[in-house]
């Protein structure tokens, strides 16, 4: 237990050090789009502590920079993703008939697909930029927690608490809101825990392709792209977003698990 | 096209090859240290994208060492660096999938039984435990493909590996709109028809299936 609260912790202090990240990004906004070319790949030193890369940009400016895109990607793609997601789930599975035949459709045609590689296609068809990565991974994402939400509604909807709100005439919005998804919450908490990791993967491996963030703005994506340009002469520029990204994903999915295991989600239901 | 198949095939190769030890002995030494490292293991493969593991590897082991080509697929080696950074995941969660579900198989009445005619330990894990956690650990294989499908595209990219995603990307750059379509919709079709085959494959390790299906016709 003691362990499991140890490890708690260190993934707990990644988030908090990426959120602080985000907070004084802002701050430092200016030397990260500044080009100082008389300075550029330098391996780190005293003056630029992480380096700089191939137009002289201070790399731990870049890296802020970056950290506040990821978040921001993360955390619009995740709450409209999940918010639409639940809410035609649930609506579909209490609704039933053909619109929930519409619905499982439409779910099914997007399962088909494999999950990066539609988001790599709406991108592609929408363009490149900040506001298109995030409407692609929307439509993408929504359908994990569509088909979750829909699933248990499924099984909560013959429930005896539902049934009795029902003979009681209860207005089924307030059923739904009510006696219905507060039940949802664990599950969906879960889920979206690990939406924030894979929306953070798919922001920075979308803006890799070229797909996602532009120039002159910052992604750790887009960093390591420009960076494995270079390399065989500097290799920070690809280690040192690289190995950032990587500490965010991992503490997420570490903080799911924790969640998981403290919920206990699977014999809840 | 045979590029990208033969790709994903070495990196389902590599996920396995790590994933069937590895998830063993988590499960077999549960809460034992070697559990405790093959999780952590796995939870670190989870959260490594290829993007970030392609240019390690390549910086450690290409540039560093010069074991491996940098890219292409030309040299005799070149398959190497792409596979694993492309399976690494995959083998991450396959681990974890398999610690769990041969834990709950372990348990079953079965497992018992054999253990109680007598089998050895190696016969009741190898020939009765891990043919039926296997059944889980393959649906997830079959839902992980498309993952693995899309990180090709990205492993591609990494390595100049001449294949459909790396056609993808470049059709994209290009704003070739006709190829991306159709390059999206062979990738999709490989998805779909491997995930066809995994199904009948169910019947075959899963004889139970069969059974079910003939009884209700």
């Amino acid at each position: 237990m003691l362990a499991k609260l140890a490890q708690l912790r260190w993934s707990t202090w990644i988030i908090l050090l990426w959120l602080a990240m985000i907070v004084i990004a802002p701050f430092f906004s200016a030397p990260a789009e500044q080009m100082q070319l008389e300075s550029l790949l330098l391996s780190p030193v005293a003056h630029f502590p992480l380096g700089t890369d191939e137009l002289g940009r201070p790399l731990w400016a870049r890296l802020l920079s970056g950290a506040q895109t990821s978040a921001y990607v993360a955390l619009m793609v995740v709450t409209v993703s999940a918010t639409l997601g639940t809410l035609i789930g649930m609506l579909s599975a209490y609704i039933g008939g053909w619109f929930d035949t519409a619905v499982r459709w439409i779910i099914d045609a997007f399962l088909a697909f494999p999950h990066l590689l539609l988001a790599i296609a709406l991108a592609a068809v929408l363009g490149p930029g900040i506001g298109n990565l995030i409407l692609a991974l929307t439509l993408v994402g929504w359908v994990g927690y569509a088909r979750l939400a829909r699933g248990q509604t499924l099984s909560l909807r013959g429930r005896y608490h539902v049934l009795a709100a029902q003979s009681l005439g209860v207005r089924h919005r307030w059923i739904l809101l009510r006696h219905i998804f507060p039940l949802l919450l664990a599950p969906l908490a879960i889920e979206a825990t690990f939406g924030i990791a894979g929306a953070v993967i798919a922001e920075a491996g979308l803006s890799f392709l070229g797909l996602g963030v532009q120039p002159p703005q910052a992604s750790w994506g887009s960093m390591i792209r420009e960076g494995a340009r270079f390399i065989l002469v500097a290799p920070h520029l690809v280690l040192v977003p690289g190995v950032t990204l990587m500490l965010v994903i991992l503490a997420v999915n570490r903080f799911g698990d924790g969640l998981r295991d403290k919920l206990d989600v699977k014999s809840g239901f | 096209m045979p590029a990208t198949l033969t790709l994903a095939a070495l990196a389902i190769s590599v996920a396995l090859l790590v994933a069937l030890p590895l998830g063993i002995i988590a499960a077999i030494r549960k809460d034992q240290w070697q559990d405790k490292t093959a999780m952590i293991v796995a939870l670190i493969g989870m959260s490594i994208p290829s993007f970030v593991l392609g240019p390690i590897l390549m910086i450690v082991l290409a540039v560093d060492h010069g074991w491996f080509p940098v890219s292409g697929m030309d040299a005799p080696l070149a398959w190497v660096l792409p596979a694993v950074s492309l399976g690494t995941a995959l083998a991450a969660i396959l681990t974890r999938m398999l610690r769990s579900s041969l834990l709950e198989v372990l348990h079953e009445d079965y497992i018992r039984t054999a253990r109680a005619k007598g089998a050895s330990e190696g016969r009741v894990l190898l020939m009765h435990a891990l043919r039926n956690a296997f059944l889980p650990v393959l649906t997830l294989l079959g839902l992980q493909l498309g993952a693995l499908l899309g990180g090709a595209v990205i492993t591609e990219t990494v390595f100049d590996w001449p294949g459909l995603g790396l056609l993808l990307v470049e059709s994209i750059h290009r704003r070739d709109y006709p190829l991306v379509l159709g390059a999206i919709l062979l990738i999709t079709l490989f998805y779909v028809s491997l995930n066809t085959l995994l199904e009948l494959a169910y019947t075959w390790l899963d004889p139970r299936i069969k059974q079910q299906v003939s009884a209700s016709c």
